[in-house]
């Protein structure tokens, strides 16, 4: 009996350290805002229009990610190519690049004199950078790799002799993606979802640099955060970021008791 | 020497002990590079011979170039700088970030820094005037200040919370010009960076940035009658002989030179 | 071969897969059930997914009810999705986030069925397997008797032409086992489509089907009913899967044959050339002391194991070949038998069947 609660105390000391460290500063964050005067930091005009913009912009960058994120997912779990480790690695890559850097590869890649977006601005005349559809890339080039990753998890550990079997039951290979599949990794994709969520909210380097930053058309709210701090306006900017948390756990917390069996 | 804007290269102690844990804390926000060259010491100032500087972005050129030649003509001197918007530079001050000399661009960016910090006057480093900046090949054809209301333009200019921002829209204003604005950046030389690589078809940056990259953009001036003078304050915050010394330095001559050289008004 | 002509299913399956090389050719007429047995790694499992489509031949053709489902010679290959086929293995693999009437339903309606025709074919089904009252459980619920004959109903829901069977009942435990065997047997005696049972255990193979092929490492070596099969097993493995002793030698006289050194005394050893010699383990009887008396095949053994079923046990003998016999547990007790032992086999010659190899 001894033996077995030292073993404990072994994992558990750690655990709630870890636990101690993420929860303090945002303990310290409720403790320091300026309850009171809330409304009046909120009123700030850039306030609204940022909160509107992220969620513009990562309901936008979710649905993407699901469009394009799932499909590459299940190629990923079921390519058995030489070349697909290689792939899944190539996908990851944002995951370690600094935002900042992303931000950069972004405009070299689309800016107007970009290797892609040159040829756009040639043809027809449309420049991305500053633009609301800039900042969906950004986010989409920063929170792809999360769903990606998530998913391809799940569907690796979906039995592959499901998919045979639905295909003897003359299901064609959509069908059995629609209606086997997709349900079965469920919970994954919703994860994965969270995730990309969460991660396109916070998204802040690759944003400022590709998108720029004008309010109503650019300036997310963790943009808006990080001017309001530069004018001056620290517990503006403490008041936004609860805003953000406040949504964040009231979203998170919705799905996780909807998608979680 | 410099690293590069919003990286703080600090010694492992804080030059006074730190008021509240937040200041750390933004510090680390802001980006801290992790390693200390001066190593650290178990006292609470800085090793003697390191000055830490925190100084506007667009002193970027010539104050690297400044410390670089301090620290050869004085051996065993250390001068770490580090750039950031005049706004960020004084709130990180007045968060308690260990710095020994700060420049800020323009005396109204000095107005909120808490002046209990502020050890001996505070004179004039130099003065600086706004510039209209282009890609080289202007694909916006803009030649004048009253081109950037044209509304097909990218214009960038900094964000309102920073000096080179305020004093721009003061000179728009002043021309009676509403620019089309696109993005409106974190410091001045973001702003400058993205008319470099071509997405922006103008912006108003200072004249000494203009001078400081040199072919990489092209400079349209703006008249005199509209144009923004700032005066850039050189302030003392630690009374240690080497920050005396090179902020004498600096104010010589020799700094004067510097600054000139990368498009700088001095006395 | 005008009699293969007219058979349903004409199945030449070439193809290699990992180190296995399957070259087997199967046939088999409307309704009938066909048994594949044979050692783990024979290709058994490989043979049935070729057949379902899910891999391809390299060569060779597969031919049923009048259609030609794959030949790659004519560059001909239907998807699985498109063959009539269903398969049941040996995990049920019920797609568990749908009700059993929607996993049995789920094959009726991916060919477009209308759902409430749907629903009603999946009635029939499970109503014939005596699951109508739990249409509306998910699979979770079920015990794995009956979610095996759910993977049957679903499979039988789109009135397959061919019906595939991977060890349907090696995942259920004994008592579970027998009754869904018996289930199975009224079931599959009801379809009017072929039946392929792929299986390891020879209860199922015997109780089941009308005809038995055995594979071994991806070739044919017997096949017949169970009846022919039983009588006369032409290779080891498969007289181990009928319960018999089995030998080889060489005819010496018309009442002698020559198994290893050994002469073995039976009657009507045929003419000429190898022998195949078998002896039921009933037959084989065990003295503590060498007998006097009738039987001419009298040899000295050692007992190597034994296993009791039952009343009965089962010994495996060494001596000069390996011998199995079958005594009453009374008789272990009687004979002190244990392993190491010598001992006395004896087997009248009556006892002993042979036949050309």
């Amino acid at each position: 009996m001894r033996n077995v609660r030292w073993a404990r105390a072994g994992l558990v000391i750690p655990a709630w350290a870890a636990i101690a460290f993420l929860v303090v500063p945002l303990a310290a964050l409720l403790v320091k805002v300026d309850w009171a005067r809330i409304p009046t930091h909120l009123g700030s005009p850039i306030v609204i229009p940022a909160l509107r913009l992220s969620l513009l912009t990562t309901t936008s960058t979710l649905f993407i990610c699901m469009l394009v994120g799932t499909p590459l997912a299940w190629m990923l779990a079921r390519s058995t190519h030489r070349a697909t480790p290689w792939l899944r690695a190539l996908v990851t890559v944002p995951l370690v690049l600094p935002p900042v850097v992303g931000g950069v590869a972004l405009l070299m890649a689309y800016g107007r004199e970009g290797v892609v977006g040159a040829l756009v601005f040639h043809v027809w005349g449309w420049s991305i950078p500053f633009t609301t559809v800039a900042v969906v890339f950004a986010e989409v080039f920063v929170a792809l790799p999360f769903y990606v990753l998530a998913v391809e998890g799940s569907m690796r550990g979906l039995d592959p002799r499901f998919d045979g079997l639905a295909a003897t039951l003359g299901a064609s290979p959509w069908r059995t993606f629609r209606t086997v599949v997709v349900p079965m990794v469920a919970p994954g994709i919703a994860s994965g979802a969270a995730l990309a969520w969460a991660r396109a909210l916070g998204e802040f380097g690759a944003t400022i640099t590709f998108a720029g930053s004008f309010s109503g058309r650019t300036q997310t709210a963790p943009l808006a955060v990080y001017f309001l701090l530069e004018s001056g306006d620290p517990q503006g900017a403490i008041a936004l970021s609860l805003v953000m948390l406040l949504i964040s756990v009231v979203i998170l917390g919705a799905l996780r008791g909807r998608w979680l069996p | 020497m410099r690293l590069g804007p919003d990286r703080v290269r600090a010694p492992l102690t804080p030059a006074r002990p730190a008021p509240r844990a937040s200041a750390l804390a933004i510090a680390t926000v802001v980006g801290v590079a992790g390693c200390s060259a001066a190593g650290g010491t178990s006292g609470s100032e800085p090793p003697r011979h390191t000055v830490v500087m925190l100084a506007a972005s667009s002193l970027t050129e010539p104050m690297t170039a400044i410390a670089k030649d301090f620290e050869s003509s004085h051996p065993g001197t250390d001068i770490q700088l580090s750039f950031s918007a005049s706004s960020t530079v004084v709130s990180q001050v007045n968060q308690g970030a260990p710095a020994n000399l700060i420049a800020l661009a323009g005396r109204d960016a000095a107005e909120p820094l808490n002046k209990s910090r502020i050890v001996g006057g505070t004179p004039s480093l130099a003065r600086n005037t706004l510039e209209i900046a282009t890609p080289p090949s202007n694909p916006g054809k803009v030649d004048a200040i009253t081109d950037l209301s044209r509304p097909n333009l990218n214009v960038v200019l900094c964000a309102a919370t920073v000096p080179c921002g305020k004093e721009a829209a003061k000179a728009l204003s002043a021309a009676h010009v509403v620019a089309h604005v696109v993005s409106y950046e974190i410091n001045v030389k973001a702003t400058l960076t993205k008319v470099q690589l071509g997405e922006a078809d103008a912006s108003i940056v200072y004249h000494s940035d203009v001078v400081s990259a040199g072919d990489r953009v092209r400079g349209v001036p703006i008249p005199a009658s509209v144009n923004q003078t700032l005066d850039y304050p050189l302030i003392r915050l630690t009374d240690d002989p080497t920050t005396v010394q090179f902020m004498a330095y600096v104010l010589s001559d020799k700094g004067r030179k510097r600054l000139r050289d990368n498009g700088f008004l001095t006395q | 071969m005008s009699q293969t002509e007219t058979q349903s299913l004409q199945a030449e399956i070439r193809l290699t897969r990992g180190l296995l090389d399957l070259d087997v050719e199967l046939y088999a007429g409307p309704g009938e059930i066909v048994a594949i047995l044979g050692p783990n790694g024979s290709g058994k499992t490989t043979l049935l997914h070729a057949l379902a489509g899910l891999l391809r031949l390299q060569q060779g053709r597969v031919h049923i009810a009048g259609r030609l489902w794959e030949s790659p010679a004519e560059k001909v290959w239907l998807p699985p999705e498109e063959r009539r086929t269903g398969l049941v293995l040996a995990d049920h693999l019920l797609f568990p986030h749908l009700s059993v009437m929607d996993n049995v339903s789920f094959g009726p309606r991916s060919r477009g069925m209308p759902k409430a025709l749907a629903r009603s074919r999946a009635c029939t089904e499970l109503e014939a397997l005596g699951l109508g009252g739990r249409s509306d459980v998910r699979p979770r619920e079920l015990s794995s008797g009956q979610a095996q004959r759910v993977a049957l109903a679903r499979a039988l829901a789109t009135d397959p032409d061919l019906l595939l069977l991977d060890e349907p009942l090696s995942a259920l435990d004994a008592a579970t086992r027998a009754q869904t065997r018996a289930d199975l047997g009224v079931r599959l005696r009801a379809f009017p489509g072929i039946t392929i049972l792929v299986t390891h255990d020879p209860l199922d193979a015997l109780s089941l089907a009308d005809r038995l092929v055995f594979i071994e490492r991806g070739l044919v070596v017997q096949q017949g009913t169970p009846q022919e099969v039983i009588a006369r097993p032409r290779d080891p493995y498969v007289a181990q899967v009928v319960g018999l002793n089995f030998l080889r030698g060489q005819r010496v006289s018309d009442q002698q044959v020559d198994v290893e050194g050994t002469i073995v005394v039976a009657p009507e050893v045929p003419a000429d050339g190898p022998v195949c010699v078998t002896i039921p383990p009933s037959a084989v009887a065990l003295y503590l002391t060498r007998p006097e008396g009738s039987p001419r095949n009298t040899w000295p053994v050692t007992v190597r194991d034994i296993q009791l079923i039952g009343q009965t046990a089962r010994v495996n003998l060494a001596g000069p070949f390996a011998l199995a016999a079958e005594v009453t547990t009374t008789a272990v007790a009687d004979l002190r038998l244990g392993v190491g032992q010598e001992l006395w086999a004896t087997v009248k010659a009556t006892e002993v069947r042979t036949y050309p190899a």
